[in-house]
Order: C-alpha cells, then structure tokens, then sequence
C-alpha cells in the first residue's frame, strides 16, 4: 500500500520535468534527421563523409534536423544539444553542429571553441545565409549539403563524395537540377553496377550498396566544450 | 589492511566536503572570468561598430553617445573573480545591462537606415555582436550553475558541516539582472 503511495508520488515528481523543454535526441550518428529533409541515399553519403572528414581533420561535425523547437530559442537549443553530444575532443574541442529547425523556420551552425577561429561567427553567418538561398526555395537538400561543405572546407577538409552545389542567387533552380541528376546518374549507374560502377565509386564513394557496418567511424562526440561561438538564421 | 581503511576514510572525506568544496569555488571563478571575457569581448567590438555606424547616420548622435559613454562607464568595473561580492556583481551587471539597453537602442534606430543595413561591414559587425551576445547568455547561464553547486555544496549537509568547521565559505552572490525589464523592453520606434 505505502509501496503504491511512493511509486505513485514518485511518478508525479516526474511528470513536470518530463514535459518541460525539448528533449536532446541521442547521438546515434553525425547525421539525426528527426525532421526527415534527406533521403535515405543522401543521408547515407553524409554520415559517411562526415566520418571521413573526421579522418582527414579529426574535426567532428555532426547535424540535426528537427520539426520544432517546442517553444525555445534555436540557441539555447543548440547549447543544450552540444553539452549533452560533445562533439570534438576534449583536447581541441573541434565540434560543429549544425541544426536546423524545419518548423520554426530557423538553422544555427555551433562553433566548438577550438574552431572558433578557423570559422568564426562571420563565417559561419555567411555560410547560413548561402543555406538560406536554397531553403527559401523549399530545397533543403542542396541546403543542408552547401551548409556542410562549407563547414568542411573551413576546417581544412572536404566533403567527399557528396553531389557539387553551386550556390548562384541569380540563377535560381539551376542548382538543385544539377544535385538531381547527379542523384539519378548515380542512383542509376550503382544500381546497375552493383555498388562496382567505377563512375558510382568515385561519386558516391561506398556508400552504395553497403550497409552502417563499413564505415568504421567509431563513436562520435568525445568531450568537445563549446561556449556559444556561431551564427544563426531564419528563411 | 591499512591502505584498505585509508581508502575509506579517503572516500568518506571526499564525500564531506574536503574535496568538494574547493573544486565548486574554482568552477565558479573560471565561470565568472569567462562571464567578464565576453563582456569584453562585446565591448572590444563596439568602437568598430560605433564608427561604422556614424559613417552613415550621422544625426543619430545622442543614441550613438549613449552606447559610448554606457560602454566607457561598463569597462570601468571588474570584479576580481576570487573576490566576488554581491554589491560588486551587482554593479557590474547593472553596468553591463545599461550598454545592453543602449545598444539595443542603437540597432533599433539601424533600422531607419536602409544603406548602412546592406554595407557588408555592418553586417559582418551584427552577426558578431549577436555571436557575443550568446556566448555571454552561455557564460552567464554557466555561471549560475556553477554559483547554484557551490552554494548547495555550502549550505546543504553533510557537506555544509565540514564547511562550517574548516573553510567557512559564505554563499556566493548570485547573478542578478537588476534591470532585465528594462533590457528586454523593446525600444519605441518613432518616424
């Protein structure tokens, strides 16, 4: 009978932290696409150039899509998903995150200190509103992968095999038709090829045809501090 | 044996206080120091912005005089992090929301000017700004968490006991925005 009282008050000291603030989703690979932007295909190319990026420069960016912020700020959002991922290590604190809230309307590229000053908020300001170019259009795809070869140049890297984007602003659409073809050439040349097409490889890299289990990345997020450094931008 | 009991007396002692206590009042040092970074950070960037701003409103000389003498008047005090009181804290936040107000101010007035918005330099100055601005809402926010552990850590037993017998810390200051009403009011746009 006590039993039952406790549990029960237990449950109701719960309830009011279990429904205030958004939840931070874990960190199941540098790619979290709650709001669902990507497709499959492309969310697979990225997880595994972002862990090459990580081997080229040892820089860890990750991204996050949600549908809504539920009420917060996308920076205190931000803030609370890098103090609970981490990303970076310890050591260079080298973490990025980018983050875009389909919903709200709103993107924050999060700058780990040790990067602050290969991409200060200047930086990263321009790189949000290039984003900003396609994500007015409603093209999040070419948006998302823009944003994150910026992101990769600025740290001395590149993103291997993602489809080029060309941010032009005065010649709208041209871009996401390039990004298009490029995903059926692709598609198209690894299906027939079986993952051996030798223009597919070069593309697309091994991300056709082979499972989670092949990119050898390890875990990201290892202790990275952040301290607000960044930029953020509505379309 | 002997190391056995050493190793719990050892943990007992850690659990007291004896190491607690000490680690808590050096976090909120470091976080008090990086609370005054940004602030200085943020007033690092105003004369650049102050100049460009003049270069194309020139009128606005009363709102631009303000955010000087607010900026001149926030980098007077400082406040020795392993000597925080909260009569100093307090004026320093004072100080610093007063430069916020006036700033606030200025970039409302911004507005009216279509030119300056669209020079690339002023806008590389309030990407910036608005960078600084959320490094110090980090810094502040960590700062109150780490003032929050260091106070449970001093007043809460059991670890209050051994702070009343060996260290006796008071309860540091908190972090007070004494005209936050002010500060987030928007400022009245009139033509």
């Amino acid at each position: 009978m006590y039993f039952k009282r406790i549990v029960f008050s237990l449950l109701l000291l719960g309830l009011p932290i279990a429904i205030s603030a958004k939840e931070v989703p874990p960190l199941t690979s540098p790619v979290v696409d709650q709001a669902g932007l990507l497709s499959n295909q492309l969310q697979r190319t990225l997880i595994n150039s972002l862990y090459q990026l990580r081997k080229q420069t040892s820089a860890e960016v990750a991204l996050l899509t949600v549908k809504s912020l539920e009420g917060e700020s996308i920076e205190g959002f931000a803030i609370k998903v890098v103090e609970q991922w981490k990303l970076g290590s310890q050591k260079q604190d080298n973490g990025i995150l980018f983050l875009i809230a389909e919903g709200d309307r709103l993107m924050r590229i999060e700058v780990g200190q040790g990067l602050e000053g290969v991409l200060p908020d200047i930086k990263a300001g321009r790189i949000i509103q290039g984003a900003t170019n396609f994500f007015k259009r409603g093209d999040y795809q070419s948006g998302i992968v823009f944003g994150l070869q910026e992101i990769a140049k600025s740290v001395g890297g590149e993103l291997e095999s993602t489809p080029k984007i060309i941010a032009r602003r005065t010649d709208k659409g041209s871009s996401s038709l390039l990004f298009f073809m490029f995903v059926v050439i692709a598609l198209f040349l690894g299906r027939r090829g079986g993952g051996g097409g030798l223009l597919a490889g070069v593309l697309l890299g091994s991300s056709i045809g082979s499972g989670r289990s092949s990119y050898g990345g390890g875990s990201f997020g290892g202790g990275g501090g952040f301290s607000g450094g960044g930029a953020s931008g509505g379309w | 044996m002997r190391i056995l009991l050493f190793l719990v007396m050892f943990g007992s002692f850690t659990s007291c206080g004896m190491q607690s206590i000490p680690t808590a009042l050096n976090d909120v040092e470091a976080a008090w120091a990086e609370v005054q970074n940004q602030y200085k950070r943020r007033s690092d960037l105003i004369p650049n912005l102050v100049a460009t701003v003049k270069g194309y409103a020139k009128q606005e000389r009363e709102t631009l005089e303000a955010v000087v003498n607010a900026r001149a008047k926030a980098t007077s005090i400082n406040v020795d992090p392993s000597k925080l009181d909260a009569q100093k804290v307090e004026q320093f936040s004072k100080a610093q929301g007063n430069l916020s107000s006036a700033l606030g101010r200025l970039m409302v007035v911004v507005e009216k000017y279509p030119d300056l918005k669209a020079n690339q330099n002023f806008r590389d100055l309030q990407v910036q700004l608005e960078g600084t601005e959320n490094r110090i809402t980090v810094a502040r926010n960590r700062y109150i968490e780490s003032i929050n552990k260091f106070n449970k850590l001093v007043t809460v037993p059991p670890t209050s006991w051994y702070n009343s017998v060996f260290l006796h810390y008071d309860k540091k200051p908190q972090f007070q925005v004494e005209n936050i009403e002010e500060a987030q009011k928007a400022p009245e746009v009139s033509f």
